[in-house]
């Protein structure tokens, strides 16, 4: 068995087996060359990234990324989904904010704040996933705040005007193993995002240059996949048993983390070895079947 | 202060009506009164509120301590009469009571602009010059000693110089004659000036102090002139000792508690510093230097204290795990190393202080921001700069300045702080150049700082110029420098003059200067008893030692190359500019500063595909001294590709210990470390890396989880991995090395 086949699995413990993750992935308007192909780019990579998590993605770039385009996929995506699966939308690009409005720059007319708002509405997925990777999109962090719904956005507010770096790094993000915190195999929103803020923060301070952006989360902490760092294979009888029993372990050392504060440290980490050993075991299993 | 504002105090007006002042009396006249009776002093100054005089009341709210009301008055004193000179001398005088130097210098020029001639402003100069160790102030006393030979304050200014450089006698000559003057003030100063010389020469008790008490028996400043000297000679506890003497004498003289306080944090005493830098500060709420100190007092609960019995050591919370192991490293090889060369170990615990800002570190320091010098030892107490304060980049290699401080550590111990300025900073030059050494190579000993840094072009400049001091001279360099390059000439002279010493003579030879120190010996005395030679021999045999070391080379045809070789590498012609690199490098092969010769040559050999070569360049680079990160990381990177991983080893040792806040750079010298077998180094390095909170610290704790497995210290590493699988349970590496671990 591939030493990677377990990684399906989790995918499996954490979402509905029916669920679906459907992805917009959008880049838009460069103004120089060198922005343009750069957003393009970090498009493609991000669109990538996502269909290697088993995401259905829709990707929109150059002059077929525009007002209405993005507002009719959204449409089709809202049509499509049911409210147990997956939404994700990437905006690469510049963004721009008046003091009122945030605009994402575009060819021809640009969508604002209030229209992305208006069109994520209407999406029927509980679980959303936000990722503006533009100037002053801090702008958009609470017009688009929704229950369900993650917005990563990399800047603190619309003041923060000057073109981002964020991208570079978010896609760094999407293939560093360092990314990868809880060695899952795969990147999450949360993981992600940490990795690109510190990443950021290092880019300014080693330059010695002031910080003109500061990433931002909005919302709930999200385990939703942006990239997975392995390939995956559809596991077998045996393989799904003992990714079962894994599952059974992993919720125990969840359950026996909350109670850490109340058990004697000796007892807590006794307790944990015993865990972890026999997920040492049924790891070493599952390997050795590949 | 300043110069624009402040009420007149009625209230101090008031109290002038009410005790029905006299009005046929002087300002001088309270002021001699203040030496003997202060109450009365205040009730003369009373009288004179309602002098018709306004630079008179001024005068007296000045003497009753109301500065602001003083400042106000002279103000309207300037404009009553805006052509006397007298009045803005004397409102300069208040002003330089205020430590608002810069605000005395205006309005002393101000009135020499009015009378060039006027002596008070010009001694006010001279005071504002000496303050800040300038030279000319020595001048303009002389200049007013012409005229008026007896001048007290001309001549206290030249006195203050003189004992400042160690010339004692002339110091004594100077005041001797001001001990028979009228004016009591300048008698009591001559006094304390005259305790201060007793004080240089070890005669102990002065009789002066008890002169000085029995002409004014509140005159505490007669010792906190003499704890001045202390400082000035670097002997902390004999300065809080006459400063808390002065404090009890005259528990109101503010600027003494203000030098309380701050010695006593140069001795490691912080509560009882706060408490008299406090009191000061109720005073005299001017003082810039007292406000500044109590905020970074202040701010030191972000600061973690690390006692043990080697070390004290107080850094900030965020810098501590990534500092302390090569902090302990280097306190524990520079007191073994120097202990042997100069057969003193220093037994008791060396204090150190990283501040992660400079202004902080300067504050510490001088009570003033903006210090130019990056550490400071006060005894067994060393201050400095953090490696975050400032980089390798600008110039700050932090493990050697530790170093260097460490070699003062030495000196000042084994001689009880009587060694001169230039011979402890030769030492500590020395010793950064010269006991660095083999700990690149070495992996026991790796913390040591570099060796052999290069000496910069000015000082050959200026050996080719004749323009260093003859060593009888060289304390002035530091202490009284005549240019403005001429403290960082006077160190690398005073280096390079230990390293003759020792070539010549031996380590030997600075062991016996260094006692000939400690039993009092002044410079010609001590290198008389060390080296059997008169200081003038010593100079001259040191030319020739220059010539023999820095004869050959030429700064001008350096610089030219290096310009060539620069130009040519923007024009990508590879060949020509390896070739002028290559010369360069060969004028002066030792020079590893800015636009060093080794990495020009680096470039053009490894964008003609010679990477051998390239690294070969920048090993030369680097065993020279050689630390710009960049360079080092790309010697790494080349050196691992060439699969040299035991070359790029200590390579990356020096780049840790250069940049150990970086996060990266401990961390890879921790995995260089564990291939190559060196464990417990590499959990030292490990730790480092998770101690500045990596963003992967499941990772981190399961790379020292392995180290820990490595040197067979199975607990340990079971907990770390432990740690890293409760972060991350399904990281799969963490998961066998625990079975591995539980076997």
């Amino acid at each position: 068995m591939s030493r990677v086949a377990w990684l399906s699995l989790l995918v499996v413990a954490v979402l509905p087996a029916s669920a679906a993750t459907r992805t917009l992935v959008v880049s838009g308007l460069g103004g120089e060359t060198q922005y343009a192909e750069a957003f393009e780019a970090l498009a493609e990579s991000a669109a990538q990234s996502a269909r290697g998590t088993g995401a259905e993605v829709t990707l929109l770039t150059g002059a077929d990324a525009t007002r209405e385009t993005i507002r009719d996929a959204l449409a089709e995506l809202g049509r499509i989904s049911a409210e147990e699966d997956v939404a994700v939308v990437h905006l690469f690009g510049h963004g721009t904010y008046d003091g009122e409005t945030f605009r994402f720059n575009v060819p021809g007319p640009d969508p604002t704040d209030g229209e992305l708002s208006d069109w994520l509405a209407a999406l029927p997925p509980a679980r959303q996933l936000v990722v503006v990777a533009t100037s002053a999109s801090g702008a958009l962090a609470e017009p688009l705040r929704r229950e369900g719904r993650t917005v990563i956005a990399a800047t603190r507010s619309g003041t923060e005007q000057s073109a981002v770096i964020f991208g570079d790094y978010w896609l760094e993000a999407l293939r560093a193993p360092s990314a990868d915190t809880n060695k899952d195999g795969a990147v999450g929103a949360t993981e992600a995002f940490r990795f690109t803020s510190a990443a950021v923060e290092r880019h300014f301070e080693a330059r010695g240059l002031m910080a003109t952006e500061h990433p931002r989360l909005e919302g709930p902490e999200s385990g939703i996949l942006v990239s997975r760092l392995e390939l995956e294979r559809l596991p077998d009888a045996n393989a799904r048993r003992l990714a079962a029993r894994r599952a059974e372990i992993e919720e125990a050392i969840a359950g026996l983390r909350e109670e850490k504060d109340s058990l004697e440290i000796d007892a807590y980490f006794a307790r944990l070895q015993e865990l972890l050993l026999e997920l040492a075991v049924v790891e070493r299993e599952l390997a050795d079947g590949s | 202060m300043a110069r624009s504002r402040a009420p007149l105090s009625a209230l101090l007006v008031g109290l002038a009506v009410a005790t029905g002042a006299q009005a046929d009396t002087t300002p001088d006249a309270c002021r001699r009164l203040g030496y003997t009776d202060r109450a009365a002093s205040a009730d003369c100054y009373r009288g004179l509120l309602l002098d018709p005089s306004i630079a008179v009341r001024a005068e007296a709210l000045w003497g009753l301590g109301d500065w602001q009301g003083a400042n106000s008055a002279f103000r309207a004193a300037v404009s009553a009469a805006p052509g006397d000179p007298e009045v803005r001398a004397r409102w300069g005088r208040l002003y330089l009571e205020a430590h608002q130097d810069a605000d005395a210098e205006d309005l002393f020029r101000e009135a020499l602009e009015l009378d060039g001639a006027h002596v008070e402003a010009r001694v006010g100069l001279a005071e504002v010059a000496a303050g800040r160790f300038d030279v000319r102030a020595r001048a303009i006393a002389n200049s007013v000693l012409e005229g008026v030979p007896n001048h007290p304050g001309a001549r206290f200014v030249l006195a203050r110089g003189a004992l400042t450089v160690g010339d004692v006698s002339t110091g004594r000559e100077l005041v001797l004659p001001v001990v028979e003057s009228e004016d009591a003030g300048a008698r009591l100063e001559a006094m304390a000036l005259l305790a201060a010389a007793d004080h240089l020469e070890g005669e102990i008790p002065s009789p002066w102090t008890g002169r000085a008490l029995s002409e004014s028996p509140h005159h505490g400043a007669v010792f906190e002139t003499v704890a001045h000297f202390y400082v000035i000679t670097r002997r902390y506890e004999e300065a809080v000792a006459m400063l808390e003497r002065a404090v009890e004498v005259d528990p109101r003289l503010y600027s003494a508690h203000a030098a309380l306080g701050i010695n006593l944090l140069r001795v490691n005493r912080f509560d009882d510093a706060q408490r008299h830098l406090a009191r000061s500060f109720e005073g005299d709420p001017y003082d810039s230097e007292v406000v500044n100190t109590l905020r970074m007092l202040d701010s030191l609960h972000r600061f973690d204290l690390t006692e043990g019995a080697r070390l004290v050591l107080r850094t900030h919370k965020e810098e501590t795990g990534a500092l302390e192991g090569y902090v302990r490293r280097l306190v524990d090889d520079a007191i073994a190393t120097m202990g042997a060369r100069y057969g003193h170990v220093v037994e008791e615990p060396v204090v150190i202080e990283l501040y992660p800002h400079h202004d902080d570190f300067a504050v510490r320091t001088s009570g003033l921001p903006g210090l130019g010098i990056l550490g400071a030892t006060f005894g067994d107490v060393i201050a400095m700069d953090s490696p975050s304060a400032r980089g390798i980049d600008d110039g700050f290699d932090w493990a050697s300045a530790l170093w260097h401080e460490l070699a003062h550590v030495v000196t000042l111990n084994a001689t009880g702080n009587l060694v001169s300025r230039w011979f402890s900073e030769g030492i500590s030059v020395l010793e950064e150049w010269r006991t660095g050494p083999s700990r690149s190579t070495s992996p026991s000993r790796s913390t040591g700082p570099s060796r052999g840094r290069s000496v910069p072009l000015d000082f050959i400049e200026a050996v080719r110029g004749n323009r260093l001091l003859p060593v009888e001279h060289l304390d002035g360099g530091f202490m009284q420098p005549d240019t403005p390059n001429r403290v960082a000439l006077s160190y690398v002279q005073a280096g390079l003059l230990c390293e003759y010493m020792e070539d010549t003579w031996g380590v030997g030879a600075l062991a016996r200067v260094l006692a000939a120190y400690a039993d009092g010996e002044d410079t010609p005395g001590a290198i008389r008893r060390g080296l059997e030679l008169a200081p003038l021999a010593l100079d001259e045999g040191f030319d020739a030692y220059l010539d023999t070391r820095f004869g050959d080379v030429d700064p001008d045809r350096f610089r030219a190359q290096v310009r060539s070789a620069s130009a040519h590498l923007k024009a990508e012609a590879w060949s020509a500019a390896a070739e002028a690199a290559r010369e360069a490098a060969t004028v002066y092969p030792d020079y590893v500063g800015p636009a060093s010769a080794w990495p020009l040559l680096a470039e053009a050999e490894a964008s003609r595909g010679r990477i051998v070569e390239a690294s070969a360049a920048l090993t030369e680079y680097w065993r020279r001294g050689g630390r710009a990160p960049g360079t080092l990381r790309r010697l790494v990177e080349w050196l691992r590709s060439g699969e040299r991983p035991a070359d790029a080893l200590p390579v990356q040792r020096s780049l840790a210990l250069v940049a150990p806040l970086v996060p990266e750079e401990r961390r890879r010298l921790g995995d260089f470390l564990t291939e190559a077998g060196q464990y417990e180094d590499a959990i030292l390095e490990y730790q480092a890396h998770l101690a500045l909170r990596p963003h992967d610290r499941a990772d981190a704790h399961y790379r020292i989880a392995r180290a820990y497995q490595g040197a067979e210290r199975l607990a340990a590493a079971r907990r770390h991995v432990l740690y890293a699988l409760e972060i991350a349970p399904r990281f799969r590496a963490a998961l066998a090395l625990l079975l591995e671990i539980e076997g």
